[in-house]
């Protein structure tokens, strides 16, 4: 078996493909290979959070949280969907800072559902917006996974974390067994360079076998609306209400790629003491005449904090409704005593 | 395929050649327009919410930008009065925002949008960023700062659809 991954996307001229011209081994050779190019490097932000708020940074403006002693205490936390079993890892972007002269601090990301974790070290003396990368391994065997990151502080000197981005990517681009789409039994399957030789010829298999592949990517794509995480021991919390009736804390803007008429969605939340509530609706659900998801936020707020995670569950009150290639808008609404939003992932799935 | 299609087929059995036949590039255009539309279409793109940023301090933050986008636009949910500059490690110059809605809580926030893909050549523009044009998602860092009264309550990245054709 021998695939090519090529490291650039191919752009195929409409002229190589118009109507009943018989087309090279070449050409065919670029459209299987773009299969293969989109898994290696076609990936999507799903967590981008610029920190700000952090009690431990003292008061007025900090645009970063502060590390601790120990990983004891997660810093920041998203349950994040899963893209599933082409790509292999987790990628991570960190802008950083590091006060002290010499000594190494590190930021950990765990994922809950094990343990797992990986650590970003920190060198000593890194001015602030400093850009360190790692990478943690995906459990594709979850079909949500929460992420934790926690900043740890070196022997002296202040880890600071100002914004993180992670995405999936596969580990090595080369080496790929088909993998099957758990919503649609779909197959990704590569195809062998041998396949596409000059004197081969294409069967209807072969090609309808290429769609699929892109197929799968498609579906398996994390298309984010947001991925947000609250300072987990804020200062000031950003989403925060005491109110009877329901207060919009978050609209967000959105403009949903063709087939994607799904929004499915994880948050952190919790009231201080008796009953809150969170709800979730679009601005096309709204206007069809759909019920809004509600849900009820947990009491009190302390680490590791998945006692305040409510997410989606497409069997019961779940995913909300929205319009594809349309503008829309992501409504968040909380009540209750201290009724708090600490933190949301929204992305768009098929129906 | 030279433009990004909107719309695409998903089904594979609409690709009908027969078992034997000469390949032909009506088979190959459906799957072609799948492709780019993945390889350059323009995804949802996660926005920065949370507490509001504002002046005196720089905000910066790095994203992955798609493949063939040769701009950037923002949605910035502002109040205040003032400006936010906004600056790309790939452009030259920065992109200002004008800022005159009044108010300072969530509640009378309004969205301003950057929408025009112009090149420029000096600073003080109300324009999209450029963070450089690459057949391969790449990584571009971004920085906002605000003047005056002006804070931003949310932010959304939007890498704009190609101007001109892929190649």
């Amino acid at each position: 078996m021998s695939i090519t991954v090529p490291t650039a996307a191919t752009v195929i001229p409409d002229a190589a493909l118009a109507a009943k011209r018989p087309i090279t081994a070449a050409t065919e050779a670029d459209l299987a290979e773009l299969s293969h190019y989109l898994r290696a490097y076609g990936r999507t932000p799903i967590v981008s959070t610029v920190f700000s708020g952090d009690q431990s940074a003292g008061s007025g403006v900090q645009p970063y949280i502060e590390g601790a002693a120990s990983a004891a205490q997660p810093h920041a936390v998203w349950c994040v969907p899963v893209a599933g079993a082409l790509w292999t890892h987790w990628e991570i972007t960190l802008l950083v800072e590091n006060t002290a002269l010499s000594d190494a601090g590190k930021v950990r990301i765990t994922r809950a559902s094990d343990g797992t974790y990986t650590e970003i070290t920190v060198p000593g003396s890194s001015p602030q917006w400093t850009t360190v990368t790692g990478a943690l391994a995906i459990d594709s065997a979850q079909s949500t996974e929460q992420l934790r990151m926690a900043a740890v502080n070196g022997a002296s000197g202040v880890v600071r974390v100002h914004a993180i981005e992670i995405r999936h990517k596969p580990l090595a681009s080369i080496s790929a067994a088909k993998v099957a789409d758990p919503a649609s039994a779909l197959l990704w399957r590569p195809a062998d360079s041998a396949e596409l030789a000059a004197d081969a010829t294409l069967s209807t298999g072969l090609r309808r076998r290429l769609h699929e592949s892109l197929e799968v990517l498609r579906r398996m794509w994390v298309d984010s609306i947001v991925g947000w995480s609250d300072a987990t021991l804020y200062r000031v919390a950003a989403y925060q209400q005491t109110t009877t009736p329901y207060v919009e804390v978050v609209r967000i803007p959105f403009v949903a790629p063709a087939l994607r008429r799904r929004v499915r969605w994880t948050l952190y939340g919790f009231v201080s003491t008796g009953t809150g509530y969170v709800r979730l609706a679009t601005g096309y659900s709204r206007a069809a005449g759909i019920a809004d998801v509600e849900k009820q936020l947990a009491v009190g707020w302390s680490s590791p904090f998945s006692a305040g995670l409510i997410k989606y569950s497409d069997s019961g009150a779940g995913a909300i409704e929205c319009a594809e290639l349309q503008a829309d808008e992501l409504l968040v609404e909380v009540k209750g005593t201290n009724a708090t939003l600490m933190g949301i992932v929204a992305w768009l799935a098929d129906p | 395929m030279n433009y990004v299609p909107q719309l695409i087929i998903t089904d594979g059995s609409y690709l009908r050649p027969v078992n034997g036949d000469p390949a032909l590039a009506r088979d190959a255009a459906e799957a072609d327009r799948l492709a780019v539309h993945l390889a350059a279409g323009r995804r949802c793109h996660p926005a920065l919410i949370g507490t509001a940023m504002e002046a005196g301090v720089t905000y910066e933050w790095r994203t992955l930008v798609p493949a063939f986008t040769t701009h950037v636009g923002f949605s910035l949910l502002v109040t205040g009065t003032g400006a936010v500059t906004l600056t790309c490690d790939g452009d030259t110059y920065d992109c200002v925002v004008p800022v005159e809605a009044g108010g300072s809580t969530r509640a009378d926030a309004l969205w301003l949008h950057v929408s025009e893909a112009k090149t420029v050549s000096a600073d003080g523009y109300w324009r999209c960023l450029e963070p450089g044009d690459a057949a391969v998602p790449t990584e571009a860092g971004f920085a906002l700062t605000c003047s005056g009264t002006v804070k931003v309550w949310a932010l959304q990245t939007r890498p704009l659809p190609r101007t001109t054709a892929l190649s």
